[in-house]
């Protein structure tokens, strides 16, 4: 296995770009075990730092890229990768709270977090549409493949008709209906991210 | 229903520019004229830009858990090294000298309790000896919300948590844990709630669930019972009987040993000389 230096060159960050299966298991190798001593330390199982080991890392390709990337300047890789699990788990343990007694303001790993970190972490519009991922993937599956054929692949209310077995009108007023589940979840998961 | 089907239908229409010319500058002046039509526009394309980004992530992800799985495969996840529990702000309290000091001592603990171990089971016999879920200062609690009058503002909330803790003094520990559970859905960060709660989960086996609570208000220095909580927290690593943990109990108890004044000074001494 290669060295930790290794995955802080800017070869490394373009094979990481074009998603590179070798570079990925790379990428695993060297910033797993510091997810889960810091999800450990946090109240969190191996189980979890696994799920926010996965999400951080598709927040981190999305990120790097982006044309509008710059890079992060002296800031290193593995600083930037851990600030998005930094943040993603205090969302994790906000929603935690609601259901136990659990205080993310008395950890000290959390406290200890470089506030540049913080900043670089994660815009409004990634949230954003963490959430939409997450009420997507809440939605019962017709209306979830109704809204992807239809906003994703552009496909016709008529040919959707037809693939589902519907009439045109009921595939409107379906798109409709699902349209408000979807933006009813989203805000319900606003909701309890905001209030804590 | 079908009024706003009918908008629905052109905002997506809208987006995916399937409007002819004509149709698009008439609807671009209905925008203008009309903010209900503007917000639902701008709405529906943030929703169709996150939609777009749901589908790349699922796909990013099928990625990711192929390399997991590869890596499941050749024993990774399994290989890893258990993580250590740092307890930085205590580490850092101490100086230099002092955490060789103890180092050596512990070191030397860890030697003794090796021997031990497998004979007398003297994490067992050491935790049971010390073990008291009453803390010394129960009594002045209980005194002190008692003492609290009408026109306190927080009246309600201590009254709440008095009779949660009262189970307490009567030895029913579990009865109290619920009360103090339920207490604390109400008020999360109360620190002596979460104390009593610890010590009742402790009394009832629940180690690591007392290390969690205790561990925040060990390292407060605001708290008022910090002493009381670094007790119990060094009594809960000890009940986790595991060499990493036993360092970090007696670490606690030399810590406590060495206040002069301290109200857990004696039970720390005689503790460490008993794993020692």
């Amino acid at each position: 296995m290669k060295n930790n230096a290794n995955i802080k060159s800017s070869e490394a960050l373009d094979l990481l770009r074009s998603e590179d299966h070798e570079m990925l298991k790379e990428f695993y190798v060297v910033m797993y075990p510091k997810v889960l001593d810091f999800i450990l330390q946090n109240v969190g199982t191996a189980c979890d730092a696994r799920d926010v080991f996965q999400d951080s890392l598709v927040l981190f390709l999305h990120k790097i890229q982006q044309e509008t990337f710059q890079g992060v300047d002296n800031i290193k890789w593995g600083q930037y990768f851990l600030g998005i699990v930094h943040k993603l788990w205090l969302r994790e343990l906000k929603t935690r709270r609601k259901q136990s007694f659990v205080d993310i303001s008395e950890m000290p790993e959390m406290l200890e977090l470089d506030q540049l970190e913080l900043d670089i972490a994660l815009s409004t519009n990634e949230w954003r549409r963490e959430l939409v991922h997450k009420a997507l993937h809440q939605l019962p599956p017709d209306c979830r493949d109704l809204l992807m054929m239809y906003y994703i692949d552009c496909v016709d209310a008529k040919d959707i008709a037809e693939k589902m077995g519907y009439t045109e009108s009921f595939v409107r007023l379906k798109k409709l209906r699902s349209l408000h589940k979807l933006k009813k979840l989203i805000l319900q998961y606003s909701h309890d991210l905001l209030n804590h | 229903m079908d009024q706003n089907q009918n908008m629905s239908d052109a905002v997506d229409r809208f987006l995916h520019g399937k409007m002819s010319p004509q149709e698009r500058v008439a609807f671009e002046q209905k925008i203008k004229e009309d903010p209900d039509l503007a917000a639902e526009v701008e709405e529906t394309s943030i929703l169709l830009e996150s939609i777009l980004y749901a589908k790349e992530k699922d796909r990013l992800l099928d990625k990711i858990r192929r390399v997991e799985s590869e890596l499941e495969g050749e024993g990774f996840f399994t290989n890893l090294p258990a993580a250590t529990i740092k307890p930085k702000t205590f580490w850092q309290q101490l100086s230099t000298v002092n955490t060789m000091a103890i180092a050596a001592v512990v070191g030397l603990l860890l030697v003794a309790l090796y021997f031990f171990r497998p004979v007398s089971g003297i994490h067992d016999v050491a935790f049971n000896s010390f073990f008291q879920p009453v803390p010394h200062e129960l009594s002045m609690v209980l005194d002190r919300l008692d003492g609290i009058g009408f026109a306190t503002p927080d009246k309600l909330r201590e009254d709440a948590l008095k009779q949660a803790l009262l189970p307490f003094a009567d030895g029913k520990y579990q009865a109290a844990g619920k009360a103090l559970e339920t207490f604390l859905v109400t008020y999360p960060n109360d620190p002596i709630a979460r104390e009593y709660r610890a010590i009742s989960l402790l009394a009832q086996d629940d180690a690591p669930g007392a290390v969690v609570l205790l561990k925040p208000l060990a390292e407060d220095n605001s708290f008022v019972y910090q002493e009381s909580a670094q007790w119990y927290l060094a009594l809960s690593y000890l009940r986790l009987e595991d060499p990493a943990h036993t360092l970090q109990a007696c670490t606690l108890l030399k810590y406590l040993a060495g206040k002069t004044s301290g109200d857990y000074q004696q039970e720390a001494t005689r503790l460490l000389q008993m794993l020692s």
